[in-house]
């Protein structure tokens, strides 16, 4: 008798313990229910709001004593969200499920004072005494939504500003491309052949031959320093002047140093600059006169001899100083090869760049075979290094051929020849 | 793009950190030497020991500079490669535009009887 009171007694203690432990524990949960600085809000199958923490309460609006009770989707749910929410009810209150169970998604809700919240919900089912609830957990995001749509906005304006830009670069290249001469040119005894492969949408090279008065054939080739506009624009205003002072019947000396001013004026100070080898040809004469202005040397083959023609002077647009011009004598059958630096700064893969040198003795090989074509010559450029080729600048050349029946001493043009 | 700065004296001394100085890096190297320029760094010598690849972008960024210290300094290039020196000889650019020097020592030297 005496053990079975004792039995009991620990018995009823142990149940105290338990039903304090239980209420402890509500009271926990409860708390960090009520502490959570995110609204959570309890709602039964019916959508009747059972549980309303304080965050919801900052959120929306409603005290605590005005949201239980009341259906969720009658207190909350936006207009387009309301009709639908209300439907999916008896499928949740009977199965636990519905869209909205398990996921995350952004909804509009509505306050208090009427306004429309952007908020993140993300819920999640659970049953208690066979009957199913819902817990909420709501964030509002209005800041992030604004931010991503102001994002998304500004991705517009940059991708319209982008395509706006392309097609100015593209108007700017089809101009470019028809500056330059749209056929080869071809006499009895001279002939010139050009190619221009711009790295971008606009670039600074330049070829053109211009015949003058007395069968004298005027060709060039230029390099703008850098790419893009910039440089296209440059390399226009190069291509007028050469066009002005072959109407005005310019020395080539006059031109280039009229140019070379110009150029030191308007862009010299930026460090623009232009490398040039422009050439008079005289083919009844048997000569040829040039300047190469700090532009990579051309080379002359002349009687099965060929010869560098580096440049004379420096590039244009830095030193105020004079660009005489040097003299070639051709005799029979000659070719004159003129290119921009891009064919021999280009990228070997593994090996850094295909240099000069190796140019230069490919150059001489083709020269040497008999029949040059201008138009192969970036596709013996790659075939000839070992490895993948990437041409990073433009890609210009200008190939000139003629043959000479003599010599004659007048030399340089002043329009009279 | 790096650079490597040193003060010797009123000279300071610019060592580009990059095997290239072209298209992708001269805007950005140009305005690092505006910088210093702004910052009264009037005698520069730029070591290009580093650049084994200089195109027309990378040499304009040098003639700006050149031509932003004008007659108020100097500027003066040394460590240059096989590669950029054929460069500077094809554009004529070492014949009185650019004082190019074998070594740090010779190109600090002639900054120091200028500054």
């Amino acid at each position: 008798m005496v053990l079975s009171q004792k039995y009991s007694d620990n018995s009823v203690y142990e149940k105290k313990n338990q039903e304090e432990s239980l209420s402890r524990r509500e009271k926990e949960i409860q708390s960090m229910a009520r502490a959570s600085l995110d609204p959570l809000i309890m709602i039964n199958g019916q959508g009747v709001i059972n549980f309303w923490n304080p965050a919801a309460e900052r959120l929306f609006g409603y005290r605590e004593n005005e949201a239980l009770g009341v259906c969720i989707h009658t207190l909350l749910a936006g207009p387009e969200d309301q009709e639908k929410a209300l439907k999916m009810m008896p499928e949740f209150a009977r199965t636990g499920k519905g869209p909205v169970i398990n996921n995350v998604r952004e909804i509009q809700a509505r306050c208090k004072n009427g306004a429309l919240l952007d908020v993140e919900l993300s819920v999640a089912a659970f049953e208690v005494n066979g009957q199913w609830c819902a817990v909420g957990v709501l964030r509002d995001v209005t800041e992030r939504k604004n931010n991503r749509e102001a994002l998304q906005t500004a991705w517009r304006k940059a991708e319209e500003a982008n395509r706006q830009l392309s097609m100015e670069l593209l108007s700017l290249s089809e101009l470019q491309q028809s500056l330059l001469p749209d056929k080869p040119y071809a006499t009895a005894c001279l002939s010139a052949r050009g190619i221009y492969q711009p790295s971008g949408l606009a670039a600074g090279d330049y070829f053109d031959y211009l015949p003058l008065a007395g069968g004298v054939l005027r060709c060039v080739i230029a390099d703008v320093s850098g790419h893009g506009a910039r440089a296209a624009f440059i390399m226009s205003m190069v291509r007028t002047f050469f066009h002005f002072a072959a109407n005005q019947k310019t020395p080539l000396s006059d031109m280039i140093e009229a140019l070379n001013r110009q150029l030191i004026q308007k862009v010299g100070k930026q460090g623009d600059f232009v490398t040039l080898l422009v050439t008079d040809i005289y083919p009844e004469n048997g000569c040829i006169e040039y300047i190469n202005a700090g532009h990579c040397p051309g080379f002359f083959k002349n009687e099965e001899k060929i010869t560098e023609i580096e440049a004379t002077a420096p590039l244009l647009g830095v030193v105020d100083t004079g660009f005489p011009h040097q003299r070639l004598e051709c005799r029979g059958k000659w070719e004159f090869l003129m290119y921009t630096d891009g064919f021999y700064e280009c990228q070997i893969q593994g090996r850094g760049i295909f240099g000069y040198d190796s140019f230069r003795n490919l150059c001489v090989t083709l020269l040497n075979r008999g029949v040059f074509d201008v138009d192969q010559l970036p596709g013996e450029v790659a075939n000839c290094a070992e490895g993948i080729v990437g041409f990073d600048d433009d890609l210009t050349a200008l190939h000139v051929s003629g043959t000479c029946r003599g010599i004659r001493t007048t030399h340089s043009y002043t329009g009279d020849n | 793009m790096d650079i490597e700065t040193k003060n010797e004296g009123s000279v300071l001394l610019a060592k580009p950190l990059s095997g290239r100085l072209d298209a992708g890096n001269a805007a950005e190297f140009k305005s690092h030497m505006v910088d210093f320029i702004l910052q009264d760094h009037m005698y520069i010598a730029v070591d290009l020991s580093e650049v084994d690849f200089m195109d027309s972008s990378g040499l304009s960024a040098l003639l700006s500079t050149l031509k932003t210290i004008g007659d108020r300094g100097r500027l003066v290039l040394f460590g240059i490669c096989p590669n950029v020196a054929k460069l500077f000889s094809i554009t004529r650019l070492d014949r009185g535009v650019f004082e190019i020097h074998e070594d740090r020592k010779s190109a600090i030297q002639s900054l120091n009887r200028l500054a």
